[in-house]
């Protein structure tokens, strides 16, 4: 099917031979894959045909059967077998094969894996994208479908392209050994979400995955499991709109009556009706398109994925370890999985940190006032008992004005709150690290270390009292 | 970074994940608001917002990468970053549903009072060396109304003041469905209004595949040929053929990044070459035509040189941008994009003739699809496929319509290709409110042998 080998490429000088395997079309919608056999016979309702009078021909030719009729023998290609290979399971079709090629980012020498298996729709045109030098594993849980598959890819000579696997994807996940080796992945299983984790895991950096599912629901889920490791999250539906055209007079008004007569809406004429206009004799017919009404309402939502690139930010958690160290609220690198959400709840607690480093003392009141309902908390990350918490901060008077005139009561309301959160937050952090029985000792002995601290910065600044506002 | 220096042009069929020197990539500013081509160089800079980036520390870095800018000693520069607090954002916004419920807008006021801090206080924060983070962050506590909307705008909001006062830049890999997404987003006309589908359809309709001779007419910019050669993969042959005088541009192909295997698959020819070879005559028609086409090819070369500036020069224009902005400087250097687009030798065009091209694709919204394909189809191998696109349906119907009369070809459909795009989203999945409604129509074939 692909000119992998030099020999069987598509040339004037090709001809078919013994063993090849050819394409016979009998019109647009009517073909079948045959393979030649020297000594075999092709029957359809256009007659006997004689393999051996194919043998030497050129592909792309007519031939004639016993009592007259013809067929064309056709090359194979991908898009050809997706039209004849034998249904065991819903296929794929060119337009949704074609998207998904192209949206994975296939080049010769890519290495995918496909999961399931299925008729080899898609396999086939995997195959063609990545070949000469690329290989597709595709894996499929039914052992039938798989041997069938690989006697297609035989047949097709794919089988150097394609490894067919037999494997249950959803519950095992792909295979270890191609662990951060695949350029692309495509699922199409009934439940994508539980080989995502595995997929993403096969993938290398920047890879790109693919879904298919007929079904919404099958999307959102998949889409929600992709979140964590994917960018790039996108859904789309392809379709393809098929039109037929048709040589036909239209009647003039203005013209001959008798024009019309031949021009009666003849009935549909078929493409393989191929030329069949003598019997427009009056006036000029035009050649006119519409769409076919007949149209494939649905196939399925192809929803693609990039795995995300992962970079070191340490340059970025040491700025913001300094930002909470200065501000003795340190909590956010106790426990690694929470230190970039924590890199923000640390913040939290201390406005004037948002927007200026390192926090100088005479900034800081200023921040306050910059931000008199101190809603102190509106990081999205935080915990419903944290919300509590909020809501007693955010009974500190609204407007500015307010909060000038009872600056007192606010200043006293910000550093207790501050100092609630703070030890809530080292409470619930040192919880957060399984410390069982001593997050609480912990929590206030860091605490205390941290406020000491905080005691001595003030002490050393000359100033346990906050300057005015400005100065 | 410097490591990458050293790194040699890399054949595409390697599949390089991250940049190198003189690499072309795809910078996609906040979330595709912004695209910009760039070839990656020391000297080369991007302007985003009013701060001029060098693009220095984007070279050795994988594709995919994201970077911000922050500010340095030196002035604004470009760093790395990940956004995982974002993705922790939408996660945890599941919890925060039940909280949602009772929030809504009825008590939303657009009377510009929302917002407490000036723009004097955002500037005076810009002095103090505030991040754009910082500054967001800034913004959302000054907000009256933040608390009060859902979750879902809280979100909006964040991300329209991150947009605006942090925003990011994405670097991709420029390939196939990323150059031409990007060019239909910025200059449609440039491609012939090629939708991604529609060109992926083109690919699959021709059988392109390693080791096959394609020939295209490609009066898109050089995409189609791109596209060609990417599948191709330094195999076969895609010529690039023309009908007089000057041949079309390829310049959209130079963005790809070849190495020398795929540019020397590369190659052109004015269809009278191809032809006459074709009736047996030897010599070219076109030999004298041949030292004005080097000339045309020379040009070509400083055309390329422009454009991939005027592509980040003109987005700016082009695409409503709210960030005020910005020219990507003249400096950006060409380190010398691989030769691509070489006239076809002789003896390969004698051999065109021998087997006849495997597959035909025509993209040329100018020409008339039925007297070019009449003309060209005798160049197909028997049995080859090809598909043309046009974004009018009567010429392809004309053309349909006489290959069928003429017995020229079999298995004859025009298809017009559907894509709809979807956000999803817990219970806020639904198609995408823009859209592109038209990907143009494509005619598909396969040649029969003529007697």
């Amino acid at each position: 099917m692909l000119p992998v080998d030099p020999t069987k490429k598509l040339s004037f000088t090709r001809c078919i031979s013994d063993g090849d395997l050819v394409i016979v079309y009998e019109k647009y919608d009517t073909m079948k894959a045959v393979e030649v056999c020297a000594g075999s016979v092709l029957g359809n309702r256009f007659g006997v045909f004689k393999h051996s009078d194919w043998i030497g021909k050129q592909f792309g030719s007519k031939v004639l059967s016993s009592k007259g009729g013809f067929v064309y023998l056709l090359a194979p290609t991908p898009e050809l077998w997706t039209l004849v290979l034998s249904h065991r399971t819903q296929i794929l079709y060119t337009a949704d094969i074609s998207f998904v090629i192209m949206f994975l980012e296939l080049v010769p020498g890519c290495l995918v894996l496909e999961s399931g298996t299925g008729s080899g729709s898609l396999t086939t045109s995997l195959a063609r994208a990545v070949a000469p030098t690329g290989h597709v594993y595709t894996f499929d849980f039914h052992e039938q479908r798989a041997v069938s598959a690989r006697e297609d890819f035989e047949k097709t000579g794919l089988s150097n392209l394609v490894t067919v696997g037999v494997r249950d994807i959803q519950g095992e996940g792909f295979p270890d050994e191609f662990s951060g080796r695949a350029d692309s992945v495509f699922l199409d299983l009934p439940q994508p979400w539980l080989a995502i984790p595995s997929a993403a895991k096969m993938l290398k950096q920047d890879g790109v995955l693919c879904s298919f599912s007929p079904c919404i629901e099958q999307v959102q889920r998949a889409s929600e499991t992709m979140r964590s490791s994917f960018t790039d999250i996108r859904t789309f539906e392809i379709l393809l709109r098929t039109y037929e055209v048709r040589e036909w007079k239209l009647v003039d008004f203005q013209g001959d009556q008798a024009g019309s007569v031949g021009s009666h809406p003849r009935k549909r004429q078929h493409r393989s009706n191929e030329g069949s206009n003598a019997q427009e004799t009056t006036g000029s017919p035009t050649v006119m398109a519409r769409p076919c009404s007949e149209a494939r309402g649905h196939t399925g939502y192809l929803t693609f994925a990039r795995l995300k690139c992962l970079s070191f930010v340490f340059s970025r958690d040491l700025k913001a370890l300094k930002t909470c160290a200065s501000f003795s609220t340190c909590f956010a690198f106790q426990n690694p999985n929470l230190q970039i959400k924590m890199q923000s709840t640390a913040l939290a607690p201390s406005p004037s940190t948002s927007f200026l480093k390192p926090p100088c003392r005479n900034s800081i009141p200023k921040a306050f006032q910059l931000l008199p309902s101190t809603s102190l908390i509106h990081v999205d990350n935080l915990t419903k008992d944290m919300i509590i918490l909020k809501a007693r901060a955010a009974s500190v008077p609204e407007s500015a004005d307010e909060a000038s005139k009872q600056g007192g009561l606010v200043k006293t309301l910000q550093l207790g709150s501050m100092y609630l959160l703070n030890i809530y937050f080292n409470i619930y952090n040192k919880q957060k690290l399984e410390f069982e029985g001593q997050s609480l000792f912990i929590g206030s002995g860091s605490l205390s270390i941290s406020s000491n601290g905080h005691s001595v910065s003030v002490w050393l600044r000359d100033c346990d009292d906050y300057p005015d506002v400005g100065s | 970074m410097e490591i990458s220096e050293s790194k040699p042009q890399i054949d595409s069929s390697e599949n390089p994940r991250s940049t190198w020197d003189g690499c072309s990539v795809l910078l996609d500013i906040n979330d595709g608001d912004r695209l910009v081509f760039s070839r990656l160089s020391a000297g080369a800079k991007l302007k985003i917002g009013n701060k001029n980036c060098s693009l220095q520390p984007l070279i050795g870095c994988p594709f995919g990468s994201l970077f911000r800018v922050e500010n340095g000693a030196e002035g604004p520069y470009l760093a790395r970053y990940t956004p995982s607090t974002e993705v922790n954002n939408v996660q945890e916004k599941g919890d925060g549903q039940s909280i949602d419920e009772f929030r809504d807008n009825r008590a939303l006021v657009d009377n510009n009072k929302a917002q407490s801090l000036t723009g004097e206080d955002i500037n005076a924060m810009r002095q103090q060396g505030a991040t754009g983070d910082e500054i967001v962050e800034a913004l959302i506590a000054n907000s009256a109304t933040f608390e009060k909307k859902t979750v879902f705008s809280q979100e909006k909001y964040r991300l329209k003041k991150q947009k605006k006062y942090a925003p990011i830049v994405l670097m991709r890999r420029p390939f196939t469905r990323s150059i031409c997404e990007a060019y239909l987003k910025k200059y449609p006309n440039k491609i012939g209004f090629l939708r991604m589908d529609t060109l992926s359809l083109l690919l699959s309709l021709a059988n392109v595949s390693a080791n096959s001779d394609v020939l295209v007419v490609d009066m898109v910019g050089g995409l189609l040929t791109g596209a060609v050669a990417e599948r191709l993969g330094g195999t076969g042959y895609v010529c690039n053929t023309y009908l007089s005088g000057s041949p079309y541009s390829m310049d959209i192909a130079r963005i790809f990044n070849f190495g020398d295997e795929i540019c020397k698959r590369i190659v052109r020819s004015p269809l009278a070459d191809l032809l006459s070879v074709q009736n047996g005559i030897e010599k070219p028609a076109s030999q004298e035509a041949e030292s004005g086409n080097m000339e045309i090819q020379s040009n070509d070369h400083i055309s390329s040189a422009v454009s991939m500036e005027e592509a980040s020069l003109t987005s700016e224009n082009v695409i409503s941008d709210p960030i005020p902005v910005s020219t990507s400087s003249p400096v950006i250097k060409m380190s010398k994009p691989a030769k691509l687009g070489e006239k076809a030798p002789q003896e390969i065009i004698s051999s065109w003739k021998e087997n006849g091209f495997s597959s035909l694709i025509i993209a040329a919204p100018e020409l008339d699809a039925w007297s070019l394909l009449k003309e060209i189809l005798p160049l197909l191998s028997n049995s080859a496929p090809f598909a043309i696109f046009h974004q009018y349906l009567q010429p392809l119907a004309t053309c349909m319509h006489n290959l069928q009369t003429g017995k020229m070809a079999i298995g004859l459909q025009i298809s017009e290709p559907w894509l709809r795009e979807y956000q999803v989203l817990p219970s806020r999945t639904h198609p995408c409110m823009q859209m592109n409604g038209f990907g143009g129509y494509i005619l598909s074939g396969t040649k029969i042998s003529p007697n």
